[in-house]
């Protein structure tokens, strides 16, 4: 299957502290929090498969996510594939992997990879504590320049994110952000 | 055989009755068990035996594509800081 070829979601931007545009997750890996799935813009239905790249702050509740577009239909795929088994809940489903046998197991397995192989390339990473409620910091991955991987190219934008998560200020349960006119944000 | 299994959980510093009770609500929220991730599989973290764990809390199995030996220990309502306490014990975290 060829890689997703749309313009990804408009309503994904780069900054800090702003209402999460998705509406919709599939879980495929959880552990104390989606770890990897599907997710889907309310506004534009772009679909991006995210992936939990590193977890931040003291009680590690931060986590950093990569994401790669997928078509727009991926997210429905994948429901018509795991609907047979298991009940879609929504906002979020986190499908228990059982199968009536080891062969419903495999062929769902099969097809879910085959969908999320069209992703793309890693568009942006994000830092939340909440895909589907709040983007605390969001990073584009710039376009690879000769020599720069796309791991390197993630490794950078994760820096970059901590380094903005270092200089923000915990003010009750939420994290503020110096603004960009601030002396010292460097700016 | 489950009872034979190793539990790891993410981590090796001792955890706060807040922290484990709004990671509870959380997995209530998306999973249906007001409760915390273990794994059964080879993971970095603190161990304990789940034979040890259940003389103390009910262990569900809920696999997920990413981690087919996901578990998840059930917590009571409320996370209390002596639930904490034994939690951390339990896990060898003081």
């Amino acid at each position: 299957m060829s890689k997703a070829q749309n313009h990804g979601c408009d309503h994904l931007r780069e900054g800090v502290g702003y209402p999460s545009p998705f509406s919709k997750m599939i879980a495929l890996g959880y552990h104390d929090g989606p770890t990897t799935g599907l997710l889907q813009c309310a506004q534009c239905n772009q679909v991006y498969e995210f992936e939990e790249v590193k977890r931040w702050g003291d009680e590690w509740e931060l986590f950093l996510y990569a994401l790669a577009p997928l078509p727009l239909t991926a997210l429905g795929d994948v429901t018509e594939v795991l609907a047979p088994y298991q009940t879609p809940k929504w906002p979020i489903w986190c499908p228990p992997w059982q199968f009536p046998s080891e062969e419903a197991r495999a062929c769902a397995d099969r097809q879910v990879e085959q969908i999320l192989e069209q992703a793309g390339s890693t568009e942006w990473v994000l830092a939340s504590y909440d895909l589907l409620g709040e983007i605390l910091v969001a990073q584009r991955i710039q376009k690879l320049s000769d020599g720069t991987t796309q791991e390197i190219a993630v490794r950078q934008a994760v820096n970059d994110i901590k380094h903005k998560l270092s200089v923000a200020t915990l003010v009750g349960d939420r994290l503020c952000f110096p603004s960009p006119s601030h002396p010292s944000s460097g700016k | 055989m489950p009872g034979g299994e190793t539990l790891t959980r993410f981590g090796t510093s001792k955890e706060s009755a807040a922290r484990l009770g709004r990671k509870a609500a959380e997995a209530e929220r998306i999973i249906g068990i007001h409760g915390v991730s273990v794994t059964a599989g080879n993971s970095s973290g603190s161990s304990a035996s789940r034979e040890r764990i259940e003389e103390h809390f009910r262990v569900h199995d809920t696999p997920t594509r990413a981690d087919p030996l996901h578990r998840t220990v059930e917590l009571p309502k409320p996370v209390t800081p002596a639930v904490a306490t034994l939690f951390n014990d339990l896990f060898g975290r003081s």
